[in-house]
Formats: C-alpha cells, structure tokens, sequence
C-alpha cells in the first residue's frame, strides 16, 4: 500500500489543533512519507523551516499566533531560493473566496480542503511537487 | 598484487551507509574470493621480497582491521543491549504498573508494541517476539533441546551480564537478524523472552561493510604471517555457513513447535464451539420450557434436572477450555466498572440451592465499606468467586460455607478485592496444600469419582487471579475446615448505572429484531427468546440474507451469528455498518457466537458491533445485551470507513492512541463554545469552534461535525441562543464519538 516515491521526501506539518496535526501525520504516512516533522504554528514552522528545510510543506491556515498565510508569504519573501521554492499545500477547512484568493496571491501550490483524503491530498501534492521542479 | 588493492580499496569505495541503500552480499561468496587468492598466493610464496613488503602493508592494515572488528563488535553490542535493555525495560514497567486494565493484551503484543514505539531508539525493528513464561517453559526446552539449537548455540551463544544470550548475525539474502535471549523473573515466575531483530538497512550496511574490512584484514594478517591464505579463507567460509544453517535450522524448529502450541488451541477452540452450539439448543430449549405454565409437576423436575445438568456440563466445556488458554497464554483480562452487590453476590446467590439440597448452611456477608463499583473483569472475578464456592460445597458433608466479600488497602495503597470462601469440610492436609493448585490433581486421589469436577477449578482460580495481578491462597486445619482467599487489585470506579444490571423484559418490548443463524434449531431458539422477551424477531438464514433485509427494511437491533457460511457475522455486520455510513441511523449489532476465541471477539468489534454474547445465551444475558446496545442506537457518531481510507489500518497502535485523545483534545473546544453562548458573546467562541470544526472532520467524527458547522452559524449570525443550543447538541455528540471510539478500539486496550 504504501508507495516508494515519497519515501525520501521530508514534509513539514503545520498545523495547530494536536489531534488534528495527529491524523494528518497519520495520513501522509499511510501515503508513504518517511520523515514527518511537524510545527504547532507559523513561528515554530519558521524556526524549523530554518534548521532544516523540508521537500514539502503542508499547512493549515487558522492558527495563533502566526497563521498559514503569514508563514505563506514570509517564506515566499526568504532571501533563500531554496525556502522560497518549497512546494507549499494548504490544509484547511476554511473554503471562503477571499481566503482562497489570498492563498493564490501568496503563491500556494496547492489548496485541500478538510476533511482530509488521502486521495485528494497525494493528487494535489502530486501537482505541487511537479509544480516546483518546473519553476527550478 | 593487484588483488590486495583490490581487497583493501574495496570497502571504501563503498558509499557511506545510506537509508535502504542494497548491499551485494556476493562479496561473502566463498569461490570469488578463493579464486583470485588462489593465484596471488602462488606468487607469494615465490618472491621473499615482496612478501617482506606486503607484511608492512598487512600488519598496518591488521591495525586498522582490529580497530574495525573491535568497532563492529561495539556496533553489535549496541544493537543487542539496546533490544535487551528495551526488553528489561519493558518489563520492569510492567511490573510496576501491572493494573488490571493493562492484562486485556498479550505480554508478547504490548511487548511487540513497547518496542515498535521506539524505533528511532532501536536500530531495527522485532520480526518476531515470544514470551516464554512459565507455562510455555516445555516449548522452550524442547527449542533448546534440539541438536541444531545446541550446535548453534555452542558455537555463537554470547553471554551477556544479565545472563541473556544472543547469536551473532543471521543473514537471509539481503536481511540480517539478530537473535537475542533474555530470562526474566516476574513475581516469582522465571521465564524468557526471545526476539528475533532485523536490523535496519542502514545499520547493516555499516555492519557488513565493517565486516568485510575485517575480513579482509585477517586475511592480509594471515597472508603476511603465514602466507598460507587460501585454508584460512576456506576455513572461514565453512564456519559462517556452518553457523548460519544451524541458526536457520534452530529458528525453523522453534518455529514449527511453535505452531504446534497454535494448532492446539485453535483445535480447542475449534471443539469448544462445536460443543457449545448444541448446547445452545439444549439450554436455551429448557429454559423456553420452564416457562411454560401448564407443565406437569413431574414435567417441570425433569426439566430442572436436565437444566442443572447442561449447566454442569457447560461449566466443564468452560474450564477445560479456560485452562488450554491459560496455558496457551492466551487469556484475556478485561477491565470495566462494575457493580459488586449485583454482580458477584448475585453469582454467589446462585449456589444457594445447590448448598441446601446438600444440607449444608450457606451464607453470604458483604462488608460494609464495600464500594459501591469498582474496575475489574466481572466474569474472571465471578468465575473465580463461583470455583471457589463449589469446591467448598463439593467437599463440606456437613456444617456451612461462608462467602465474604469486602476490599481492603494493599501495603503499597492498592484497593484489593477479598474474596473469601470457607467450609467446614475435611480440610487439607499441609502436605498436599502446594499440590490442590497443580493441575489434574484433587488433593485426594480416591475424593474424584465422589465430588465430580475437572480438577481444574482451583488450578484455574489461581492463574485467573495471578494474570489479574492478584493472588490466591487457602488456610487450611485438618479435620475443621478451609478459607480459600483470592486478593485482587480492583480500580477505583464510579457507580454502574442501573440500566445494565436491571432484571425484566421490558428493555426489548415491541422491538424488530434482525436474527440470523445457519442452525434452524438456534434461530428457533433465539426467536422463542425474543418472543419472550415481548420483541419480534425477523429470521435470516445466514449473513448475506441478513444483510438484503437490512438493506430494505428498519430494525431496532440486529443480532448476528458468529460462524455462518457464505458471509460470516463480522462480515455481514461491516457490510451493514458500510450500508449505514450514508445516513444518520445507526442499528445496534450483537454477535451471538459460540466461540470464545478473543481474536474473532475483537473481531466482532473491529467490524463495528456494538456487543457479543457467548451461546448459550439465557433469555436474561440477551435482554441484558440488547438493553445495553440499545443505548448505541441513534446517529452515526464516529465513520469509521472514513478513518481507514485516510489512515490505513486502524489497528496501528498510535490510530487507537491519537484517536483515544480525541474527547480530551475538543473538549476544551466545547467548553470554550458553552461559556460564549452563556456570556452572550458569540464571537468569541469562532477560534474554538473552527479548531474543533478541523479536528472533528479530520477524526470522521460526522455528527459532531454537523453540530460545529452548526455552532460556526450561530456565531457568524451572532446569535447566542442558537450557538446554546449548538452548544448542547455538539457536546452530546462528542460523547457519543467518544463512546463509540471506547468500544472500536476497547479491544487493543
């Protein structure tokens, strides 16, 4: 069941609610994840972002102090081309216009809504990845 | 000359370890190496200079080898101590926190588990683990016994200081395992436990790569001392294929004994429910026959006897079987609160009859600080209670037997349960005190054909009371009697609601219930029940035709068959619990099985059904169970089709432990939503309710999500009434996932 392709991939969990964070680390390893680190926030996500720079990262957008969008748009403004073209999914159950607009204005690679299917979400970490070998 | 570059450049090419990375283990192959030797040998012995020059290279590379070999050594130690010391570990922890709530599982799987929950402490996970406690000691010995075991272990036991052993290496194709041997005393008890660890390929990399550095530098060591290179090879090769067969050898056979110990008990369980399903007939038949009011007198004694009798005999199915499941380790204990008046004084109520018609006094004294519920396995402890009173009754001739049930604090602070039984019959003698505890043997040989029973009872009471981490001891004088005392360690609990404990049929009046049985005698016998009960039952023949009713029609419970060809209880009730998953309605199921196997128990529940209940069931145990199931009836709280498809298999331990803190982690949530619908301010609560929103879809916890989408609403609508009664509405969904997130994984606990 599990695939080889994300084997070697590091992914980064943002995402404030500990069950929730839970869940969807147990999503992504029953989609074949190897390494799994995870952040309760923006700021804790930069701190890790720093230390080291995952392949992929998968974020929730209501969280405090720092939010999905803010960690969004600070990594896009990085003076590091590498943290700057990290592949960037939302996970969310915020599906209103205005924040999905501002997810695309950020520069999201991808955008899924909770509930979380492994399905979905491996279709849109699919596109964000090829996405992101294409801009480099 | 070109073969030392080659064996000595060799290893560092190689890449440093890398995760998964595939290691060539041609390199171990004998004739490689002995060919290219071969020739580079005859050379040697013709040139003395280049020999004296190749000794300088030799001996700094023997240098460099005996600093690898000593490292490699150090790597192996650290990969055996740690599995050792986790092993130790393990069961130091389990020792000091043996509760009762903590023997629902196997030793062996909450060791597998302990273990696999810190991988990133071992380099390696356990393939396969065993416990040998001192009823599996026999299989050990015969493991140990056997010609390959000892060659094996002649050649490749290391002694570790706590006295475990362990084999070197144990290479399968590309997978290396070690094999490690650790004894254990537990309360008394010696046994071992044994492992078989596959290191992880990145360990073994650096293993084999250090390895073949050693190797090579023996062989430069030899070849610049003796020149003699290709016996010691030879040599070399014969003795790793030697060790290696015997270790494949001796694994093979303590496997197979193995699946022996499995045969047995699944033959016993095999016999247990092909003895039962008759029964089921048989009882349930005179229990429908006792309540018929015109029967004869002469009638109705006939069938009290024949009603005792099938009693009897079930009570031996029940320990024969108990106690192959003791031996085989496979025993159960549960945990749950229960109330000790109704359920113990209650079993102990029911040899009253048996007593007086033997002539004897009976007596039953509660203590008054008794509480009110406490936490334990109600049927092991009435099993042990009811083994206890009918062996005083079996041997007190004249006098009474007195039950005293109380509780008392343990030295350490522990609540014990103290249940004591005493006769006024023939005692024991000192001597055969030790003996009436060992299986098979009544204390006197000739008592047997007189006082009836298995001898397996007492047997039985002691083991159920050790494995509760209890005990169980008798005082005895010769000639004036005995005291049989079992303590054990209960939890604390808060009282039983009433509802599970309360005689009468009313719970199933007026009920549609959806029955299905391949045996036409136990569908009858189950519809006569229910009809008692005042509950109508619709009747299927086996899981597939149960599941087409269910598709189209409303029932109030259904109660399914355990063993049905075509589609099996488990199978059909996953299949209803599938039909289900689209709507609101959630049905009660009840597994009625005559197997009492705990893997096909877990079963039942992992398909999603809400109770089983053992044939042969009395009319009272069924009315009991569907009153109880009936309080899960209602919408489905948790989707647990949901939860596989996102997550995989939901038997993974960190799946039942995440989803275990599901309640405590929303709870603050709801807590957070109550306040603001109460202080009138919505808005405050829009953080709370999206978290839990999140985390409530992420569970598939679908009502309580439809609560939240409820409570976002009120709040967006700043209307504090609305979000109240959200309020309310989510937090008795919450409870209602919680439960049914309780029972799915109750099993694992």
């Amino acid at each position: 069941m599990k695939e080889e392709k994300y084997r070697e991939f590091r992914v980064l969990v943002v995402e404030d609610h500990p069950f929730t964070r839970q869940i969807v680390k147990g999503v992504l390893r029953n989609l074949g994840f190897g390494h799994i680190a995870e952040a309760g926030d923006g700021e804790m996500a930069l701190a890790n972002l720093q230390m080291s720079p995952p392949d992929l990262i998968v974020c929730d957008i209501h969280m405090e102090p720092m939010g999905g969008l803010a960690l969004l748009s600070a990594i896009r403004a990085s003076s590091s081309a590498r943290l700057r073209r990290i592949p960037f999914v939302f996970l969310t159950s915020l599906n209103d216009e205005a924040t999905i607009r501002g997810a695309i204005r950020e520069g999201v690679d991808g955008y899924v809504l909770k509930p979380v299917t492994p399905s979905v979400l491996e279709s849109r970490i699919d596109a964000a990845l090829r996405a992101a070998v294409e801009k480099s | 000359m070109g073969y030392f570059r080659q064996l000595s450049r060799a290893p560092r090419a190689r890449r440093p370890a890398d995760r998964g990375s595939a290691i060539d283990i041609r390199a171990w192959n004998p004739s490689v190496v002995t060919r290219q030797t071969g020739i580079g040998a005859g050379s040697i012995h013709r040139r003395l200079f280049g020999r004296l020059a190749l000794a300088g290279v030799g001996m700094a590379l023997l240098l460099g080898a005996i600093a690898i070999a000593i490292e490699l050594e150090r790597v192996d130690r650290i990969v055996v101590d740690l599995t050792v010391a986790e092993a130790n570990r393990f069961l130091r922890s389990e020792r000091e926190a043996r509760t009762p709530d903590r023997g629902g599982e196997a030793l062996e799987a909450r060791l597998a588990r302990f273990i696999e929950s810190r991988p990133s402490a071992v380099d390696g996970h356990f393939v396969e683990t065993e416990i040998y406690g001192p009823a599996g000691e026999k299989l050990a010995e015969a493991a140990v016994a056997s010609s390959a075991w000892q060659r094996a272990s002649a050649t490749l036991t290391h002694t570790l200081p706590d006295g475990g052993y362990w084999y070197r290496k144990h290479l399968v194709g590309t997978q290396l395992f070690v094999q490690a041997v650790v004894p254990y005393e537990d309360r008394g008890q010696r046994g071992h436990f044994e492992g078989v660890f596959e290191v992880a390929p990145a360990r073994m990399a650096e293993m084999l790569r250090a390895s073949l550095i050693a190797v090579a530098g023996v062989v430069l060591a030899a070849l610049a001392t003796t020149g003699a290179l290709y016996p010691v090879i030879v040599r070399m090769n014969r003795a790793l294929a030697v060790h290696a067969e015997g270790l494949e050898r001796a694994l093979h056979e303590a496997r197979s004994a193995n699946s022996a110990t499995r045969a047995k008990s699944r033959f016993l369980a095999t016999m247990s429910h092909e003895l039962r399903t008759p029964l089921h007939g048989v009882i349930g038949a005179l229990e429908l026959l006792d309540r018929m009011r015109d029967l004869p007198p002469a009638a109705a004694r006939l069938v009290a006897i024949a009603q005792g009798t099938s009693a009897q005999l079930l009570s031996v199915i029940g320990d024969v079987l108990d106690f192959s499941k003791i031996e085989a380790d496979r025993v159960e204990i549960d945990c749950v609160p229960f109330d000790v008046r109704a359920t113990l004084a209650a079993h102990a109520e029911t040899f009253r009859a048996a007593a007086v018609a033997k002539g004897i006094g009976f007596e039953i004294e509660i203590s008054d600080g008794m509480p009110e519920a406490v936490a334990g396995d109600p049927p092991r402890l009435s099993q042990i209670l009811g083994n206890l009173i009918s062996n005083a009754i079996k041997f007190t001739q004249a006098g009474c037997v007195k039950v005293a049930i109380g509780t008392e604090l343990s030295a350490g602070g522990t609540q014990h349960l103290v249940l004591a039984v005493t006769d006024t019959g023939k005692g024991i003698d000192p001597g055969d005190i030790g003996r009436i505890f060992e299986p098979y043997s009544q204390a006197d040989a000739g008592d047997a054909p007189r006082s009836g029973g298995t001898g397996l009872g007492l047997p039985i009471s002691r083991q159920l009371a050790e494995r509760m981490g209890g005990t169980l001891d008798v005082q005895s004088k010769p000639g004036a009697g005995s005291t049989f005392v079992a303590r054990i360690p209960v939890a604390a609990a808060p009282a039983v609601s009433g509802s599970s404990n309360a005689a009468g049929p009313a719970g199933a009046r007026g009920l549609r219930i959806l029955v299905a049985d391949d045996n036409p005698v136990n569908r009858e016998i189950v519809a006569g029940q229910l009809a008692q009960l005042g509950a109508k039952a619709i009747l299927a023949n086996d899981g597939r035709e149960a599941v087409a009713l269910f598709a189209c029609g409303a029932y109030d419970l259904v109660l399914l068959d355990g063993q049905m060809p075509e589609m099996d209880g488990a199978e059909a009730a996953a299949a209803m619990r599938g039909l289900e998953s689209g709507g609101t309605r959630r049905t009660p199921i009840i597994a009625l099985t005559a197997s009492a196997d705990p893997v096909e128990v877990a079963r039942y529940r992992a398909a999603g059904m809400d109770d089983v209940v053992m044939k042969p069931a009395t009319i009272a145990r069924l009315s009991a169970a569907i009153r109880a199931a009936q309080d899960n009836a209602g919408p489905v709280a948790v989707d647990f089709g949901f939860l596989a498809a996102s997550l995989g298999d939901l038997d993974a331990p960190w799946v039942a432990d995440t989803m275990r803190t599901f309640a405590d982690q929303v709870r603050p949530q709801l807590d957070a939503i109550r306040i603001a619908a109460r202080d009138g301010k919505p808005a405050s609560a829009a953080e709370a309710a999206h978290s839990a929103l999140g985390a409530a879809r992420s569970a598939g916890a679908r009502e309580l999500g439809h609560c939240l989408e409820a409570a976002e609403r009120a709040i967006r609508a700043d209307d504090a009434v609305a979000l109240g009664a959200a309020s309310a509405a989510c937090e008795r969904a919450l409870e209602r996932a919680h439960k049914e997130i309780e029972s799915r994984w109750k099993a694992e606990r």
